[in-house]
């Protein structure tokens, strides 16, 4: 493989098959791959301790927001997206 | 580099990009091990970032870190000795402050100008000594910092246990991919892990691990502290930075939870080796002395010992590979190598993408499922006499 193949297959690694989620908590916008139930990988594009007030609750109370396992309430954001159709859980 | 196996691919044939080790070194705190180490009036060599530092002490106990080679003639300092708050040069007595100026030239009426050497910006925490390296030479932001580790220095928790390894033939990144690799936990850990998720935001990656001991292992390989039938672990791993991560754990056995923090760090001696550093520290149980504590700590390092001795048994073996192949019950490779990306370009270049807030828990249902068929049949396998076992073999 190419330098040129590998930086591509990279990119499709971290960019593919994911999903816009609007979280009804806070209307934080992330992108969301489901590959099954349990699997759930979220990017965000937002400083989550900034736009998550769960998160940045966590953040006050003095944890790093690399060690807040998540949101609840994204979660559960997510799930009904997965009810709801919006977003697909893969079997890709 | 490409291995050329199937240099058009046009047999389908998939081939391995191993790169090239970056040329440079992390930007970030690098822990060099227990501050105690160096406070025995001798200055101490450390071979790190392709160079060699010299460590010394001065009379006050401040730890000074210095490029190890004297700027006059090039004497070794880290062969010369501790004068007041100056390491002395053993090939002409010149003198070097902790701040990297020569202050003392004995034989000498006047210091040169330009009597200064590079002096690394150090940091002790946790009762251990740490050096910043930027390869733009800027110093360490205010939010790049080392976490307290709320039980050192308690009574309740046992001291460090501390250990190293060097790891030659292999480029550091090789133990930051265990970050986000679940599966090696079964394979090479002999651990089924039941939960796992990694959180990679800013300069902070955290994995977050429940896992219990394959009961189909026995002897050496299931020392460590992963194995073993009646052991559950809960582990909650965090890197701060490039180099240095704090895992707390909980090993329950038999009904009884031992609580323990890890330490697991490293600092690059050249871009093809490592200095792999681990240490450990045991919360004391109710009622035990403080010499069972530090045994049963021990007993733990030496489990931990086991585990590195694991991954490095690979290491030494595998291919690098900057295209791992990945299934869907894989971890985050890619997410995390972006993230580990950002102390390798110039912090100027450091993009939104590496340092996000990225979440990924891993679905372990039907590995696990797979995994305990197997185990299933090994203990079978096991529980047969010899003659009935090979009967099953043509």
């Amino acid at each position: 493989m190419s330098a040129d193949e590998t930086s591509a297959e990279q990119r499709r690694y971290v960019q593919h098959g994911l999903t816009p989620i609007e979280c009804r908590g806070c209307d934080t916008a992330v992108l969301v791959r489901k590959n099954s139930a349990k699997h759930t990988s979220v990017q965000w594009s937002t400083p989550a301790a900034v736009t998550c007030p769960q998160i940045a609750a966590e953040v006050a109370a003095g944890m790093h927001s690399a060690r807040v396992l998540g949101c609840p309430l994204l979660r559960r954001s997510i799930d009904e997206a997965v009810a709801d159709g919006t977003l697909t859980v893969s079997h890709a | 580099m490409t291995q050329a196996t199937d240099a058009g691919g046009e047999h389908g044939v998939r081939t391995i990009d191993s790169g090239a080790p970056p040329q440079r070194f992390a930007r970030g705190w690098h822990c060099l091990g227990l501050t105690d180490t160096y406070r025995d009036g001798k200055p101490h060599a450390v071979n790190a970032f392709g160079t060699k530092l010299v460590v010394f002490a001065g009379a006050d106990g401040t730890l000074s870190v210095l490029d190890g080679y004297c700027r006059h003639m090039g004497g070794d300092l880290t062969q010369g000795t501790i004068k007041g708050d100056t390491i002395a040069c053993p090939f002409h007595d010149w003198r070097w402050s902790g701040e990297g100026r020569c202050v003392e030239i004995p034989y000498a009426k006047r210091i040169p100008l330009r009597a200064r050497t590079r002096a690394w910006t150090t940091l002790e925490q946790n009762g251990q000594l740490f050096v910043w390296n930027d390869p733009q030479g800027n110093p360490p932001p205010a939010d790049v910092v080392i976490p307290d580790i709320e039980g050192f220095g308690s009574p309740e928790w046992s001291p460090w246990v501390w250990n190293t390894i060097l790891i030659e033939g292999s480029n550091c990144r090789e133990i930051i991919d265990n970050m986000s690799d679940m599966a090696h936990f079964y394979y090479v850990h002999f651990a089924f892990p039941t939960y796992f998720k990694n959180i990679f935001e800013g300069h902070v990656a955290t994995q977050y691990l429940d896992s219990r001991g394959r009961p189909d292992l026995a002897g050496a390989g299931a020392a460590s502290n992963y194995a073993g039938e009646e052991n559950t672990l809960r582990s909650e791993a965090s890197y701060y930075g490039p180099s240095y991560m704090i895992n707390y754990l909980w090993n329950n056995f038999k009904g009884t939870t031992i609580e323990t923090v890890l330490i697991n760090c490293h600092y690059p001696v050249s871009a093809t080796s490592f200095m792999l550093q681990y240490a450990v520290m045991v919360k004391k149980l109710p009622g035990l002395d403080d010499v069972t504590a530090n045994k049963i700590a021990g007993k733990f390092a030496k489990s931990f010992g086991v585990g590195f001795l694991q991954d490095v048994e690979i290491w030494k073996n595998k291919t690098r590979i900057d295209n791992p192949l990945l299934c869907e019950e894989d971890g985050p490779v890619y997410q995390l190598r972006r993230w580990y990306e950002q102390f390798y370009v110039d912090a100027e270049n450091v993009t939104d993408d590496m340092t996000a807030r990225f979440e990924f828990e891993v679905d372990t249902t039907h590995a696990v499922a797979a995994w305990e068929k197997e185990v299933a049949a090994n203990l079978e396998r096991r529980d047969l006499t010899p003659e009935q076992a090979g009967a099953g073999v043509s």
